[in-house]
């Protein structure tokens, strides 16, 4: 096919028309789970049936629309009526608990959330909540044969708020963060062009659709650009298969995770041969991958990995891609939209090779934080948000990450803010205080340990107390490892010393 | 052990973990692809809570190997051996 480009698009409704308009028999999104493709013109017209689906329900716009489903066409069509029709698509991750989807629910006050959990459907009093089916008569799919398939005739406005992303916040409160229509869309045309997808690219999405890692780098690259995107409902369903996936559907871009490379690197592929894929490399990001284990992976696929580096707030900021003349290590150069630099303290740049903190400037900014004007305020110094991250710049203009400014938590790619925990942790009536870090495991890249004070006279096993921890927090966000100390390390003003508390023979 | 025993606490501990389990006949032999949730996660928490109940610790190639309950059986089995 010949490269088609991609217009001025100023939002994914509008790409979504164009490209049902202009190549409609194109497959858009091949699900593997159904064994169902569905075409450019296919897909736009059911996401027109959910969309008067949507409408159906109440949903306006400006209306808050909350998913809690599985990576799934479901997900997907519920996703794109919602930007159809201007309300606000806010996706929860399957991982949190019920409580946190509770408050979630309280804090964003959704007109409805689509779930897949009928023991929540009869609980919540809250909003309305929309039972989807993945299979049989009721199924979704079915339900939407009852709506029409014509075009919505929203005006969309650029400026326009169309994402609530959800996020756990630093502390207990909940925390979300809104885009518009034009921030996503410079996001996704800067990345497009930085790793020059087209209408030949296919996209193998494979981390769960609730995070923006794989809807950002994958699902709307290939709308933006008019490729195809082959939908797993998650890695372990196809981890046997994937380099056979890759293989039979030619694709050319997948976004992994630390923990992935690690299950690939582990997996038995006997039939693997290079040879037999167009991958030209895999992509690599939400927390850092060891160089060591990078190395080890190029050498056993002979397929390099391209490391990325962003935040939820500002979309992409940098990867070591093109892979020619690259610096291992580095997480690379800024894609074309990102104003990057490393500043002091006092919001001054840095000299090249010091360390400071990694702030950016970008097109692609979020515009705020849900219901806290104040936070979204303190994020920035001089037009710039800090990342809280450290990082230095080469003289060559390549950025590297030194650390984390920031004492998060960053289990499988997913930030986990240790505050979270303790704050969790203290609410037990045998606990007096406690402080939660990140360890280094070889298969997450993190877990969690919290050490924790007792109350004098009370007394609570390990295990007990993770058990607490998992019904508040969900498994996920839970400790792995409690320790039991008789006090915590404190600063002369009484800061608790997370660092401390980080090192290896701190007991 | 005996294997029953050891079939039980796999059955006990793959229905904490996929509570849907509980609605159907027990099936040693489904494969991960078949569970509806069987995610990277889950099978983490399959490893710590196997290696946990038994008092064995798993090889990392056989873990990520495992992908049905017969298999996690065979695994404990021969660690007893």
């Amino acid at each position: 096919m010949d490269k088609l480009l991609s217009p001025n698009f100023k939002s994914f409704s509008q790409s979504l028309d164009h490209w049902a308009n202009k190549t409609p028999d194109k497959v858009f999104i091949n699900d593997l789970s159904g064994d169902r493709s569905y075409s450019y013109f296919i897909f736009n017209s059911l996401v027109n049936q959910a969309a008067n689906l949507l409408i159906d329900q109440g949903v306006k716009p400006c209306d808050i629309v909350s998913i809690n489903l599985r990576n799934s066409v479901e997900f997907l069509l519920i996703y794109f009526a919602s930007i159809k029709i201007g309300s606000i698509i806010n996706p929860i991750p399957l991982s949190v608990s019920e409580k946190e989807l509770k408050a979630h629910i309280d804090f964003v006050q959704p007109k409805v959330i689509f779930v897949n959990n009928a023991d929540f459907e009869q609980e919540s009093k809250k909003c309305l909540v929309y039972l989807v089916k993945f299979s049989g008569e009721d199924s979704f799919i079915n339900k939407l044969k009852q709506f029409p398939v014509n075009e919505i005739n929203h005006d969309l406005g650029d400026s326009d708020i169309a994402f609530l992303y959800y996020s756990s916040g630093t502390t207990s409160k909940p925390k979300g963060i809104l885009f518009d229509h034009q921030g996503i869309m410079n996001v996704i045309a800067s990345t497009s062009r930085g790793f020059g997808h087209s209408c030949d690219t296919v996209h193998l999405g494979i981390l769960p659709m609730a995070h923006t890692s794989v809807m950002h780098y994958s699902l709307l690259p290939a709308l933006y650009s008019g490729g195809s995107f082959i939908l797993a409902e998650n890695f372990m369903k196809i981890s046997r298969n994937f380099w056979r996936i890759i293989e039979k559907h030619k694709v050319n871009y997948v976004q992994t995770v630390p923990t992935i490379i690690f299950l690939l690197l582990n997996i038995n592929y006997p039939d693997y041969s290079k040879n037999k894929i167009v991958l030209p490399y895999i992509a690599c990001g939400s927390a850092p991958l060891s160089i060591e284990r990078q190395k080890v992976f190029e050498k056993k696929f002979d397929l390099p990995v391209v490391n990325l580096y962003g935040l939820s707030e500002a979309g992409h900021l940098t990867a070591d891609y093109p892979i020619e003349n690259r610096k291992i290590g580095s997480i690379g150069r800024p894609f074309d939209i990102i104003d990057l630099k490393i500043l002091n303290n006092d919001g001054q740049e840095m000299p090249a090779s010091e360390v400071g903190e990694i702030a950016v400037k970008t097109s692609g900014f979020f515009r705020g934080y849900y219901k806290n004007k104040k936070l979204y305020e303190s994020c920035f110094k001089n037009c710039y948000f800090s990342t809280g991250d450290l990082g230095r710049k080469d003289k060559d203009g390549w950025y590297y990450f030194v650390d984390r400014k920031k004492d998060l938590i960053i289990k499988a790619g997913v930030n986990i803010p240790p505050n979270l925990i303790d704050e969790v942790l203290v609410k037990h009536e045998a606990v007096a205080e406690a402080s939660s870090v990140g360890i280094p495991d070889e298969f997450f890249g993190e877990v969690i340990k919290s050490y924790v004070v007792l109350n004098s006279e009370q007394k609570i096993t390990e295990k007990d107390l993770i058990k607490y921890c998992q019904a508040e927090l969900g498994r996920f966000k839970s400790p792995s490892k409690i320790e039991f100390i008789s006090q915590l390390p404190k600063t002369a003003s009484g800061k608790i010393l997370r660092r401390e508390l980080r090192q290896e023979n701190f007991s | 052990m005996k294997e029953a025993d050891i079939n039980q606490k796999i059955k006990e501990i793959f229905i904490d973990i996929f509570p849907e389990l509980k609605k159907e006949k027990f099936n040693f032999n489904k494969r991960q692809e078949e569970f509806e949730n069987w995610d990277s996660f889950s099978h983490m928490e399959l490893v710590a809570r196997i290696e946990e109940v038994f008092g064995i610790t798993m090889d990392i190639v056989k873990i990520i190997n495992s992908n049905s309950p017969k298999l996690f059986v065979d695994i404990i089995k021969n660690s007893f051996k």
